[in-house]
């Protein structure tokens, strides 16, 4: 249908409708207490796993240590702990082209390849203290892929960028959410119950997600 | 077509009902809690329906606004009047960009479509990626719930389907068969030429589209396939990003309990220049297929829904019959409303007599929609125009002549009470004569007191 009639026709259906003002936003009142400790103990509730670095060092041998037994990850752009992605190949792993060619078939074949991806680590632009929640945007930096194939994602924050909560999140830094095509907000790892209503993580997306907390300096 | 009731009798008692019964007891509890741990919830609630009722009242405006920005970062918009032109849509698309592979995510509106038979019937291979639905369509079924389509179904129907439509060792460990769908799915996901998905919020600001889910097949349809199409109802829109941000905060707590769904995934536009990987092309298909007719009618409200869910969880129809007695895409109370007000109310004029009033779906309701009035009203229109059924017109009538007169209606309520004690059970199952036709439908449950007595009682503070 044209575009001009479809809106003429939703038009002269609501046009008995009240037309109330926009009544906006409304941000949630949090309970008060330490935002990373809440963050932590959140995450946990929904069986994703926090760490607490002591700086950026300590960062870098908790991803190490997570690293260990896995092989294949995918990283790219700057991450909170410089260095990291080297130090990582200078190890011995192998890092993932996350270049996705726009040919359709060399996309598939490109694709298929993502299969033997284990670990995807990126960084998270926000956290959300109220749901243990991780926000990853795309772009130039980070690509979707990184927090959705592998079955271990490690995500790196830094402690000034939790927020209360969504809303707050939002409230504060709506840009965010356009400022890619995609941001996601993930709450712990891939989860169902669809039979049967029985727990079961890692469903699609990663099973276990980590969350690397890294003080600001 | 079979009536309500026919489906509900076949159904009822049954182990699928059974196991639904459980399923949907366990998210309204999960739901309680998550609302009592929630104090600002009432609040939320107040302004997620106003947000969705202003924007209701101006759906024109906000969805051209949408519309514009969505085509400003790179998106196409295509206006569908019916299901008709929106599979056509869809079917087109795919045939120009030769698609032979198409993954889906969890949609209500595309199983009101009817598209995947549109699609399959044109040659393409469609393949259900919720772990839900993939077995909803392994099975060739059609949902029981709108968020957990396989509420109806036991570990061990499932366990001997995979075994014979997937060629596994048969299993009824649901971890198992969770892996089994993920080693299966996986590289139909990376092969897909497209993907199909729905669309949970629709900002209008921004042109952007909100997907929750829980399993993250939503952010797979919508990342690895190189074309993304997205059904989206016209009336599932929100002003702005904060406005979208409301509705989350009640969404997940309403359907699940959980404060939020594992991934809530916002998408604006395709694939940036820069971006290393999402789909190169998004296409939204914006559809009415009746919404502005109800949106004219006196059901206007039901429009607010955001398909949570919770409505289903506590009604005690639902949770007796099951999903598939509603014969329709969206059961449960919403669906009462929402089947006759969409289609048509002569064909579905039994959908609104699929309750009892009991108002606990207006009270778990995320946006407060008042479906036992709106069901009311139905009813009252079908009678009023003659198309309500007949077992129901008449006691109706008999009832209103009694009802109107006070002395009348105490003398009916007495020979109640009489009758009532002549019924063990306090249910009568069957009326002789003329009530037949009402207890072919229900049990009555037999006034043990009279409602005067009851009253009275009552008031004295007993
Ligand atoms: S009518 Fe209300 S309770 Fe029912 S699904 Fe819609 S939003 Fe949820």
């Amino acid at each position: 249908m044209d575009r001009d009639a479809f809106l003429a026709r939703i038009r002269s259906a609501s046009a008995s409708l009240s037309a109330s003002s926009d009544p906006g936003i409304l941000v949630p009142e949090q309970p008060p207490g330490d935002l990373v400790t809440r963050f932590c103990r959140e995450l946990e509730a929904v069986d994703g796993v926090p760490h607490r670095a002591v700086d950026t060092d300590d960062a870098l041998r908790i991803v190490l240590e997570l690293m260990e037994g896995h092989r294949w990850f995918m990283a790219r752009g700057p991450l909170p702990v410089p260095g990291l992605a080297g130090r990582l190949i200078h190890d011995g792993y192998r890092i993932m082209n996350s270049d996705v060619p726009p040919d359709p078939a060399a996309r598939i074949e490109h694709q298929l390849a993502y299969k033997t991806l284990e670990v995807g680590i990126t960084a998270a632009d926000a956290a959300l203290a109220e749901s243990g929640s991780i926000v990853v945007t795309s772009g130039r930096e980070s690509p979707r892929m990184a927090s959705l194939i592998p079955e271990t994602h490690i995500a790196l924050v830094r402690t000034d960028q939790i927020y209360p909560s969504l809303s707050h999140f939002l409230a504060e830094r709506s840009e965010v959410a356009t400022r890619s095509s995609n941001m996601v907000v993930i709450t712990g790892p891939s989860r169902t119950g669809d039979i049967e209503q029985t727990l079961t993580l890692g469903v699609h997306g990663p099973r276990q997600v980590h969350v690397v907390l890294i003080p600001f300096s | 077509m079979t009536s309500f009731l026919e489906r509900a009798r076949s159904d009822i008692g049954t182990p699928p009902i059974a196991a639904l019964q459980i399923g949907a007891r366990r998210f309204s509890d999960h739901r309680a809690h998550a609302v009592e741990a929630f104090p600002p919830m009432d609040d939320m609630r107040d302004r997620a329906r106003a947000i969705r009722l202003h924007t209701l009242a101006n759906l024109d405006r906000y969805l051209a606004q949408f519309a514009d920005a969505l085509e400003g970062v790179g998106g196409h918009v295509f206006f569908a009047a019916d299901a008709h032109e929106a599979n056509e849509y869809v079917v087109q698309l795919a045939h120009a960009r030769n698609v032979e592979r198409i993954v889906k995510s969890k949609s209500m509106l595309t199983e009101e479509l009817h598209l995947n038979d549109a699609l399959e019937a044109e040659g393409m291979e469609v393949v259900e990626t919720d772990l839900g639905e993939l077995i909803v369509q392994l099975a060739n079924d059609r949902p029981s719930h709108i968020i957990a389509p396989v509420l109806h179904k036991t570990r061990f129907e499932i366990g001997t389907l995979f075994e014979e439509k997937l060629g596994v060792p048969y299993t009824d460990d649901p971890i198992q068969l969770n892996t089994i769908a993920r080693r299966h799915l996986r590289p139909l996901f990376l092969t897909a030429d497209m993907g199909i998905s729905g669309v949970n919020i629709a900002v209008a600001q921004t042109g952007s589209i909100c997907i929750v889910t829980n399993e993250g097949n939503g952010r797979l349809t919508t990342t690895a396939p190189r074309i993304h199409v997205a059904m989206l109802g016209a009336e599932r829109l929100v002003p702005s990003i904060g406005d979208m941000s409301v509705i989350l905060e009640v969404l997940a707590r309403s359907a699940t309990g959980q404060k939020l769904s594992v991934y809530t995934n916002v998408l604006t536009g395709p694939r940036r220049p820069g971006e290393p990987d999402g789909p190169d092309e998004l296409h939204v298909v914006i559809v009415d297929n009746g919404r502005s007719k109800v949106l004219a009618g006196p059901s206007s409200e039901i429009l607010a829904c955001i398909r949570c869910g919770a409505c289903l969880n506590v009604c005690p129809v639902y949770r007796t019959v099951g999903g598939h007695a509603y014969g329709s895409t969206y059961p449960g109370p919403v669906g009462s409303v929402l089947t006759p007000a969409l289609f048509d109310l002569d064909e579905w004029s039994d959908l609104p007599y699929a309750s009892t009033l009991c108002g606990a779906c207006l009270e778990v309701c995320p946006v407060r929609i008042d479906i036992p009035r709106l069901l009311l009203d139905q009813r009252n229109l079908s009678v009023q125009t003659r198309t309500g059924p007949m077992w129901m017109r008449r006691p109706l009538r008999a009832y209103a002549g009694a009802a109107t007169h006070p002395g009348r209606f105490r003398a009916l309520l007495r020979a109640g009470a009489v009758i009532g004690r002549l019924f063990r059970t306090g249910w009568i199952r069957r009326l002789p004569w003329r009530g037949a036709a009402w207890t072919r439908g229900r049990d009555l449950q037999a006034p043990v007191k009279s409602f005067h007595r009851r009253w009275k009682e009552r008031n004295r503070g007993s």
